[in-house]
């Protein structure tokens, strides 16, 4: 292994999560939803042999549905496409929902986003669609009890690994919980339901959405920032300009892979380019001339040529697009997105530190 | 790469072009070790992209770095084989890795198609396939998989114009003038000549890969008795 492969072996325990099937609480998926999957930080190490990292694609919403119910903030959680998963849980479990804002229900009534809820034993979770944004996360109090491969929990569905069973989660799966979590008898809790228990505190759903550099002067068009690509002197200019003033649509067949966008095409430049790096993040131009916005799970190498690559601090924007969203693409400098990713972070670990603050006494 | 990644692309006169990259990893993972931003590669068929977190890594410092180190690089000569590098086999001296292959059959659905294409008999398409030693110009398209080079000339043949819904994992299927082995079921339009009994992406290992770039590969023939042996094994 070359020395940046050795780097992950510290934390990589393959046997530390194993645990007895048979033992511990459980939970079962009456239905499934529209893409659900169990997913966490992804695999770091590995993309020089090919391996996708992966992981949750909002990567902030993860580690605030993990911070809320006090777990690692890459600990494996649910991740909800859509419409999320309808879960029967056996014994009490806390939990909580962070991402896109979903209605979700517990044994029939409404339930918020965002705080910690505290389920008796035998509550049906349901998670409905998406009022707005596309993927939400649920994370349970403990982490769920999974083996991890190659350092991840991640599901790679395509090639049948990780999660529960290396696929996504479907009706009648068993899911494992680390532990039973009942509230503390003097913890001040509000009932937010006929059975669910809760802080009187929640996390702002837009709690990450507000940035004062965040170029939103049309609410109903999502601004991507983003750099210029590899290849993007090879586009004429006709495509370079229709390129970053153009709005695109969201396409249908988006995935965790990549977003396809429609509504516009973008002439690819000729001759045939070999197969360079890609990052997510990366919009690659095929011959369609229908853009692909690059998603965490998307292949290491690619042939496309790429007009430009998303700023980092916007990969949990892209990953709350769905299908009919209008967006937008904005020029930025490498100093400007790493100005923004500073504050971003920044931005984000203030509020993780609060979050911690909060729970410290829940948990 | 945007804010994510530094490419570093050869210009197309560069000879050599997978020694020369596989001795800029060399250099650079030793270089660029100390900077604890810069967190793993990518290895393009003649492009390298270094990953960083550039609240750590400063990549403008880090682009600094790295014309620096090529400059040197592109100065001398003779630079000593990290060991991390040479220890995984990166480089000229390392034999070969044998991968057995069974050439047609229900494995080689496409190896008479092959062989017409070539106007060969399918006997002379597994000698000259079997007889080469290919070196992996790349690993891509999914994990582990090898894209490799050194294919006989005569056998370059174009993809199947209707893909397969599903390749087996362990397919050898050749793709204009590159072969390469189907690592895991997936999706493809490469002519199938035989398969592997041999997993090529052990996931329960800490070091999945059974190939690297710049690895040297032999395909070894074998029966279907070997094979079903193999796969027992």
């Amino acid at each position: 292994m070359t020395s940046f492969g050795r780097r992950h072996v510290a934390y990589m325990d393959n046997d530390a999560s194993l645990v007895p099937e048979d033992r511990g609480p459980t939970a079962t998926v009456l239905r499934p939803g529209v893409y659900t999957s169990l997913q966490d930080g992804g695999r770091i190490g590995y993309r020089h042999v090919g391996l996708t990292v992966g992981g949750a694609l909002d990567l902030d919403a993860l580690h605030i549905a993990n911070a809320i119910v006090a777990n690692p903030l890459d600990s494996p959680a649910i991740e909800c496409t859509g419409v999320g998963p309808e879960i029967r849980f056996a014994s009490s479990v806390c939990l909580a929902l962070y991402g896109g804002d979903f209605s979700v229900w517990v044994d029939e009534e409404p339930v918020p986003m965002g705080r910690p809820l505290w389920l008796s034993a035998g509550s049906i979770l349901r998670i409905g669609a998406a009022r707005s944004g596309y993927r939400t996360y649920l994370a349970v109090r403990g982490g769920f009890r999974v083996q991890r491969t190659l350092g991840s929990s991640g599901t790679v569905a395509r090639f049948g690994i990780g999660g529960f069973t290396g696929a996504p989660i479907a009706a009648g799966d068993m899911l494992a919980l680390a532990q039973v979590c009942e509230p503390f008898r003097d913890a001040e809790l509000t009932a937010v339901s006929s059975h669910v228990q809760s802080t009187p505190w929640a996390v702002n759903s837009h709690a990450m959405q507000f940035d004062p550099l965040d170029l939103r002067d049309e609410p109903s068009v999502t601004s991507l920032r983003a750099m210029p690509g590899e290849q993007a002197d090879l586009f004429d200019h006709r495509a370079s300009h229709r390129f970053w003033h153009t709005e695109f649509v969201v396409g249908a067949r988006s995935d965790r892979m990549g977003i396809q966008l429609e509504g516009a095409d973008i002439d690819a430049p000729g001759g045939s380019m070999t197969s360079e790096p890609v990052v997510c993040g990366s919009v690659q131009i095929p011959p369609s001339g229908h853009p692909i916005v690059l998603l965490s799970e998307c292949q290491t190498v690619g042939g496309y040529a790429k007009i430009a690559t998303v700023i980092h601090a916007d990969i949990s924007v892209m990953a709350q697009l769905r299908p009919g969203d209008r967006v937008r693409f904005c020029r930025v400098s490498l100093d400007e997105a790493i100005e923004i990713r500073r504050r971003r972070a920044k931005r984000l670990s203030g509020l993780l530190l609060q979050i911690r603050d909060r729970v410290q006494m829940y948990m | 790469m945007g804010d994510q990644a530094l490419l570093i692309r050869l210009v197309d006169t560069v000879e050599d072009r997978l020694d020369t990259l596989l001795s800029l990893v060399e250099k650079l993972e030793g270089a660029l070790w100390d900077d604890k931003g810069v967190i793993e590669w990518t290895m393009g068929y003649d492009s390298i992209a270094f990953h960083y977190d550039p609240l750590v890594a400063q990549p403008h410092a880090l682009t600094e770095r790295v014309r620096s180190i090529l400059f040197a690089a592109g100065t001398s000569d003779d630079v000593p084989a990290s060991p991390t590098v040479s220890e995984r086999g990166f480089g000229a001296s390392v034999s070969p890795i044998v991968i057995p292959v069974l050439y047609g059959g229900e494995f080689g659905p496409d190896l008479d198609e092959v062989a017409r294409h070539a106007g060969l008999a399918p006997e002379e398409v597994v000698q000259l396939h079997g007889a080469a030693t290919y070196r992996v110009a790349l690993i891509g398209f999914a994990p582990g998989f090898p894209y490799l080079e050194g294919l006989d000339a005569r056998l370059t043949t174009p993809r199947r114009a209707q893909p397969r819904q599903r390749v087996a994992a362990g397919s050898v299927g050749i793709a204009g003038r590159q072969t390469g082995i189907y690592s895991f079921a997936t999706p493809g339009g490469w002519q199938i000549i035989g398969r592997t009994p041999i997993c090529l992406f052990d996931t329960a290992s800490t070091n999945p890969a059974l190939l690297w770039p710049g690895a040297y590969v032999q395909l070894q023939s074998i029966t279907r008795e070997e094979y079903d042996d193999l796969l027992r094994a």
